[in-house]
């Protein structure tokens, strides 16, 4: 997406209705025409770009309290100037988020396929850092932070707004979470409006509560008023909006793949990869102000933007809407893509029907078919008035309209017409990591992940439902060092014909032998598993790595394996460490302003390197500075 | 058994791994791993071509074939020869074998390995004069347009200027082993710096081909013989631009000092 910008008005739910099914049916076009096109791009080269998330948060030392700070909007348009002034060559391009106290912000240009370019990444994400950071009052500061500690308490925006009931918040109709902090951009609002009129009633997320000592049995949050009470369970923490959600940070990559082929190659290849990811990336333990018994925020999200109407939930007998659905339009994929893969894809996959006939009846083949018809499944959420009748063939504002609003664990994109761009796989899972380092690290090593499948032509597919199943446990609390995950042994294939191997080394569901801890996984362990960072290390033998990109990438290497392992702890690991250890906390699961004041301040002091923080990543003994790579790619030739 | 006398009385003896990439022995030594069954196999006379060279009792087993490449011009291929003694022809004699079995007239990088002259530090010093002969040998093939880039390996900083300073066709890169520490030594990496002298890195031992190394190649075979490796081969192929590896194999030369001849 460039610059968002806009035609028109949005439309209202009810203007909407009747251009459903001409969005639906025009996207498909303007899909076909872009494939037609397109499918046949040969040999793209390896480019990639990572995107974090920011909050800005505005420190009041005095009363010892933290606000997010509705800043995000203007301090983007100050970002985004150069942008606009078509400068070339820049550091980084911003956008505004969900929320007004958010921020994103991606490197000015891609990086390129050389091992030089793992160098620069947390050099231009420290860049990111400062730029903001120089926009910003004194008691400002940007932070890489998942989730907010007390999003949704009193006063947890500057400026602060009364709620007095859902009518003070006419978009959302939340208890908690201020219309005010929704980016004024036309399609936030839209779609925060339109998910709750499509679904019939406001979201309610449901988060188990870590019970404590002096937690109260059950928790029972008190809520005056009657649409929130009926969707707010016991022993929950209760939140009431797509804010909750999409109002969390994440970090997010995206690569190009040299050809279709590759591009679902990946595609299917990392959505295994996901939950492991998310389980080490885990980051979000706190939610409106109470201690969660869970680790990552996928849930919630998944909840905050849930628009299935109570048939579409299997709550209901079917009279208006086509199917019952099985997930939100955030969650986890339920299709592979690769014709290697189709064994693999044991769970029901919901399609629009006649998306599917005529996408089979273009010639477009039967699995990627399938997974266009399934995002198909979603009705448009925003339309805006001058942008309903479009020229498919150079057009795909409605196809994107709606892809960009299925928002899976990976996303497949087909290359934007009028660019440059090849077919593109992302990775969406990885929580935000409170420093550059980390962040760079989970970037750089999921990126060096794909050139080991690349390379060694691993096989990491498994039945889905096992996938899923691996989604659900990762986010549970600790779940790094406290589940197991169902994982292939065999992972090389290459060496034999595909199928018959991937038949060989699965045997059935039930065969608990699948399942590896973490450390498994990613470290290795002898007879029973390569492990990620000694397939990596192997490879990294097989390339020319300079001195320089070859430190960073050790120490990447070094915190991934450590979090695995249980000699790191995970930020979520952590956060829960010290908030259950403050003086002030009552063994009451509560997240007082004062405790989330002084985890905040440490958390700043950490990324700033003024307190160092052994339990999080030891001690990294080298840092990537930023130099422009001033190497030219193409040496050698 | 006809063959285990005839590589017994054989003067040397080379081996091709052939692309090695796929196996994924992880706890293995992988230049024994790639280079073991090759011997066996050939013994057992399930590999059909006893290549003799032009002389008389020099051996070629080739155990495998390399990557096809569609389009030369997408691929990197990078050399490392690790030689046992400074010789210029045993030099010559590694380049053209693996010239022929990547069936390419061109690489693109190779770098030099000399024998340690202290296996206590990851840094060798070497002085010009030793190396001459070998680095002219070298040189000559960049200006037949057979290697683009040529480099060396572990050399410390005075080492590394000597080379610079004295050669007719500069080192574009010297790469070290940096297994116990991040940061090379001042003056190697201020000089490289000023002379874009490339510092790469590699985890291979100091010692590469230690006695156990050929023993295994040779175990389980009945051959005899005293046999000194002399020199060591490893290529890669690398997709340019994507970091993609499609091939990486060895070559290993073995003499023996007990020939009848």
């Amino acid at each position: 997406m460039g610059l968002l910008e806009f035609d028109g008005e949005p439309l209202s739910w009810q203007q909407l209705q009747p251009y459903v099914e001409h969005v639906k049916s025009h996207g498909i076009q303007q899909f076909l025409h872009n494939y037609n096109r397109l499918m046949k791009r040969p040999g793209d080269m390896l480019k990639w770009g990572d995107e974090v998330e920011y909050m800005i948060l505005k420190f009041d030392h005095k009363n010892k309290k933290v606000q997010l700070s509705l800043r995000g909007e203007e301090l983007c348009e100050i970002l985004q100037e150069k942008e606009r002034k078509k400068m070339k060559n820049l550091t980084s391009l911003w956008r505004p988020e969900y929320a007004s106290y958010m921020v994103e912000g991606t490197p000015g240009v891609p990086y390129l396929g050389y091992m030089a370019q793992f160098n620069v990444v947390e050099g231009n994400m420290r860049m990111r850092r400062k730029e903001v950071q120089e926009l910003l009052n004194e008691d400002e500061q940007i932070m890489s932070l998942t989730v907010f500690p007390r999003l949704g308490c009193v006063n947890f925006t500057h400026p602060a707004y009364d709620i007095t009931g859902p009518e003070s918040n006419p978009v959302s109709r939340s208890l908690y979470f201020p219309d005010q902090a929704i980016t004024s951009h036309p399609r936030f609002p839209s779609l925060t409006r339109n998910i709750r009129l499509r679904r019939g009633k406001k979201v309610a997320i449901n988060i188990p509560i870590f019970k404590d000592k002096n937690t109260p049995s059950p928790f029972i949050e008190q809520i005056n008023d009657p649409e929130s009470a009926a969707g707010a369970k016991p022993d929950h923490i209760y939140m009431d909006c797509m804010g909750f959600g999409m109002g969390n940070s994440c970090l997010q990559l995206t690569f190009q793949a040299c050809n279709i082929e590759e591009a679902k190659l990946l595609y299917d290849h990392l959505a295994p990869v996901c939950p492991i990811m998310l389980a080490l990336s885990a980051a979000s333990p706190l939610y409106k102000g109470y201690i969660a018994d869970i680790d990552a925020r996928w849930q919630v999200i998944a909840g905050s933007v849930d628009d299935r109407t109570s048939e579409e939930l299997g709550l209901e007998p079917l009279k208006h809407n086509k199917q019952v659905i099985r997930k939100s339009r955030y969650d986890s994929i339920d299709s592979y893509l690769s014709s290697n893969s189709k064994i693999f894809n044991d769970i029901n996959v919901e399609v629009n029907q006649e998306a599917k006939s005529t996408l089979l009846n273009a010639g477009i083949d039967e699995l990627l078919a399938q997974h266009i018809a399934h995002l198909w499944i979603r009705d448009p959420l925003t339309l805006f008035s001058k942008k309903i009748d479009l020229d498919d063939e150079n057009e795909a504002d409605h196809f994107e309209n709606i892809q960009s609003t299925n928002w899976q664990s990976m996303r497949f994109k087909p290359p934007p017409p009028g660019s440059s761009i090849g077919w593109r796989v992302e990775f969406r899972v990885c929580e935000a990591q409170l420093t550059d380092f980390e962040n760079a690290a989970f970037v750089v090593f999921i990126v060096l992940l794909t050139r080991v499948i690349l390379t060694y032509k691993l096989d990491f597919l498994m039945p889905l439902s096992h996938v899923d199943s691996n989604m659900e446990k990762s986010q549970k609390n600790n779940a790094i060092l406290k589940e197991k995950f169902y994982f292939r042994k065999n992972v090389n294939t290459s060496r034999s014909p595909a199928c018959c191997t991937q038949l060989c080394s699965f045997n059935g569901k039930s065969n608990d032998n699948n399942q590896m801890t973490i450390d498994t996984i990613i470290n290795g362990k002898e007879d029973v598993f390569p492990g990620f960072i000694p397939l990596i290390r192997r490879y990294l033998d097989s390339v020319e790595v300079g001195v320089e990109a070859r430190c960073s990438i050790s120490e990447y290497l070094n915190l991934i394996g450590k979090r695995a392992s249980g000699e790191y702890m995970s930020a979520a690991q952590w956060i829960r460490h010290f908030v259950t250890n403050h003086p002030e906390y009552k063994q009451d699961s509560v997240v007082t302003d004062s405790i989330a004041y002084d985890l905040l301040v440490r958390c700043d002091q950490i990324e700033k390197g003024e307190v160092k923080c052994h339990q999080l990543f030891g001690m990294p003994r080298h840092k990537s500075e930023y130099i422009q790579a001033n190497k030219d790619p193409m040496n050698g030739s | 058994m006809e063959r285990v006398k005839i590589l017994s009385s054989a003067n040397s003896l080379a081996i091709h791994s052939g692309n090695v990439l796929y196996n994924l022995v992880m706890s293995m030594d992988e230049i024994c791993a790639s280079l073991c069954g090759n011997v066996k196999a050939w013994l057992i006379e399930n590999v059909n071509q006893p290549i003799c060279q032009s002389k008389k009792s020099s051996l070629f087993i080739d155990g495998g074939s390399t990557y096809e490449m569609e389009n030369r011009d997408d691929i990197k291929i990078t050399l490392k020869v690790f030689l046992q003694a400074f010789d210029s022809p045993t030099l010559q004699e590694a380049l053209d074998t693996a010239l022929g079995v990547l069936k390419t007239s061109r690489i693109d990088s190779v770098l030099l390995s000399f024998p340690p002259n202290n296996s206590d530090s990851n840094f060798q010093q070497f002085k010009f004069s030793t190396i001459e002969a070998v680095w002219k040998k070298l040189e000559s093939y960049v200006e037949n347009h057979a290697v683009n880039k040529i480099g060396v390996c572990d050399f410390d900083g005075t080492s590394l200027q000597d080379l610079f300073t004295h050669a007719k066709i500069k080192p574009t890169t010297n790469q070290i082993n940096l297994v116990q520490c991040c940061t090379p030594p001042d003056d190697l990496a201020a000089f490289a710096a000023e002379n874009e002298v490339m510092l790469l890195t590699h985890r291979d031992p100091t010692v590469i081909l230690p006695p156990k190394t050929v023993q295994c190649i040779l175990s389980d075979t009945g051959v005899t013989g005293d046999w000194r490796p002399s020199y060591l081969l490893r290529y890669t192929c690398v997709v340019k631009l994507r970091e993609i590896v499609k091939c990486r194999g060895y070559l290993v030369k073995l003499s023996n000092r007990q020939a009848s001849t």
